[in-house]
């Protein structure tokens, strides 16, 4: 059985001549957190508002439950929440006022489903304070409230840590995972933020310039990212004779005379900073270094950082 | 579309563009009280008054009002950016339009009576004479069935309109033109009877001196504005790529000095 909730082939969107999105092939397994990173403008809202059916492809296949969304979107759309871009609300009413609109035209059920959602996202039930009055970081909440107030399968979440302070984006994070781990649910993420991506994805797509460049378990990025030891000496050149010597090391390269990388981090450093100390070579700095995913980022893009 | 309807409605709650409206049909009771100071041998009653409301606000300030307030609940799902919300429900914007614009007819016919209890407040202050119970009745009827039919026959322009990204304010000008014309078709006996606007008044039986009213031609004008909306709402583009991706960009204002 197909396991892929999402599942993209050849996927292109182009505003006139520009392509927005191009050939993007994604893969989203059910039951798991899914972490679109790329920069601003790299095509992340434009493939989500595909996924929705807010935008229609210029070509390729787009299939959720295994269904067409151009096609099967009233089957589809009510077992997706979503928060796409900024929040957008009716500034004239409450958050509840809002939710109970939305929740009329879901035909939700559920009789506590607002007053859940809204405790979920940490906001009050009920309260007088208008929309038109809520901090970003609280339209930002009501926002995701409104995402998972149906109890939908699937989240389609663009940026929904945008506007929230530290402790907000921690609370958020806590209960995305939590969504995931305890109710199963399938969420796709976008971001610019690979911090964030990289503390709560399971798998990773990054995309650049509308095209997916790499699509990857986090476990796997992480078990392939450059691990090395970093010594800082008082001479380089003899340390890595020693090395070369003492340890049969061969994988190592000078940075300058002061700075040694040791790509096998096998060895004992320990043993390798007594030996160094003992050939009189002073050690100011021994780090074991490993690639973030900045690092990586940075590395499939070919270019500077996210941000 | 009961959901629609109610959900509308809610909408409607602290709703300042609905007190805009009602003073629009200040304006219209003002306007007439203002005509009533000249001296041209016109004998004022609270009856005449009511005429006069009526027909200020068929000609001039009502199809103006209307088209504004129904634009403007159609526009802010654009401006408030929350059509990408209800897209995704699925709710498709035809169905949201057509929730709307019954809405549209709701919200007209209590700027019917509104107006009516405005009228009757005028003639209070003015102390024209036939201020009576049945009188009163007659002409909240009126003037509430009255804003009904006008609000019918511009209701083709609202939803062109509604059709444009942007176009509210394009559609409050071409009403403001068409109810003008009012003024004109009512010299003609078979204009008057067919051009939507006169013919809203044919359908409360407004007493007029120049023209005899056809009703089943009236009836006809304003079924044949319904037919022209649902055609508009049925061809009109129902697809994606339309609003929720036309959302205007704000300008960031330069900051001066550090």
């Amino acid at each position: 059985m197909n396991d892929c909730i999402i599942e993209t082939a050849g996927l292109t969107k182009l505003y006139g001549s520009q392509k927005s999105v191009s050939d993007l092939n994604i893969h989203v397994r059910r039951g798991r957190i899914y972490g679109l990173l790329g920069r601003n403008g790299a095509g992340k809202t434009t493939t989500m508002k595909m996924l929705l059916g807010l935008t229609a492809p210029s070509s390729g296949e787009l299939h959720i439950f295994g269904e067409d969304i151009r096609t099967a979107a009233r089957e589809i759309l009510p077992r997706v929440g979503s928060l796409i871009e900024s929040p957008g609300f009716y500034p004239n009413l409450t958050g509840t006022e809002n939710l109970k609109i939305f929740a009329v035209l879901r035909d939700v059920k559920q009789h506590n489903a607002i007053q859940n959602a809204l405790e979920l996202v940490g906001l009050p039930y009920r309260d007088k304070k208008l929309y038109a009055q809520y901090s970003l970081g609280m339209k930002q909440r009501l926002a995701i409230a409104l995402a998972i107030m149906h109890n939908p399968e699937l989240l389609i979440l663009d940026e929904p840590i945008n506007g929230l302070d530290p402790i907000g984006i921690a609370e958020v994070r806590s209960f995305i995972r939590e969504l995931c781990d305890a109710q199963g649910k399938t969420i796709l993420i976008s971001s610019h933020i690979l911090s964030e991506i990289a503390l709560l994805a399971d798998d990773i797509g990054i995309i650049d310039k509308g095209k997916l460049l790499e699509e990857e378990s986090l476990a796997e990025l992480e078990s392939r990212n450059g691990k090395y030891i970093r010594f800082i000496l008082s001479d380089a050149n003899r340390a890595s004779s020693l090395l070369a010597r003492q340890f049969k090391a061969q994988d190592y390269q000078i940075e300058d005379k002061h700075t040694l990388f040791l790509m096998d981090t096998s060895l004992p450093m320990p043993e390798m900073i007594r030996c160094f100390v003992e050939h009189d070579i002073t050690v100011s700095e021994a780090h074991l270094c490993e690639d973030t995913l900045e690092d990586y980022f940075k590395k499939v893009t070919g270019g500077v950082g996210i941000a | 579309m009961f959901r629609m309807i109610k959900t509308e409605l809610w909408k409607l709650k602290r709703y300042h563009v609905l007190w805009a409206g009602v003073l629009l049909m200040a304006l219209s009771v003002l306007l007439a009280l203002f005509s009533s100071t000249a001296q041209d041998g016109s004998v004022w009653t609270f009856s005449f008054l009511a005429e006069q409301v009526i027909k200020n606000n068929a000609t001039t300030i009502f199809p103006v009002c209307i088209t504004l307030i129904t634009g403007y609940m159609i526009a802010r799902e654009e401006k408030d950016d929350t059509l990408k919300n209800i897209v995704t429900i699925p709710v498709s914007y035809r169905a949201l339009l057509c929730g709307k614009l019954v809405v549209g007819g709701l919200v007209s016919a209590l700027f019917g009576l509104a107006c009516a209890a405005l009228t009757v407040l005028g003639n209070l202050i003015a102390g024209f004479p036939g201020l009576t119970v049945p009188a009163v009745v007659q002409t909240a009827v009126q003037m509430s069935f009255n804003c009904l039919c006008l609000y019918i026959a511009v209701l083709p322009i609202i939803a062109v309109s509604a059709c444009i990204s942007g176009g509210n304010m394009t559609g409050v000008i071409i009403a403001f033109v068409y109810g003008y014309g009012g003024m004109f078709a009512a010299g003609s006996v078979k204009l008057s009877n067919l051009y939507p606007i006169t013919a809203s008044l044919g359908m409360i039986g407004y007493r007029s001196y120049d023209v005899t009213w056809n009703t089943p031609l009236c009836c006809g004008s304003m079924a044949l504005m319904i037919a022209l909306t649902a055609v508009i709402l049925l061809t009109m583009k129902s697809g994606t790529d339309r609003r929720w991706s036309a959302r205007k960009k704000t300008k960031t204002p330069l900051k001066k000095g550090w």
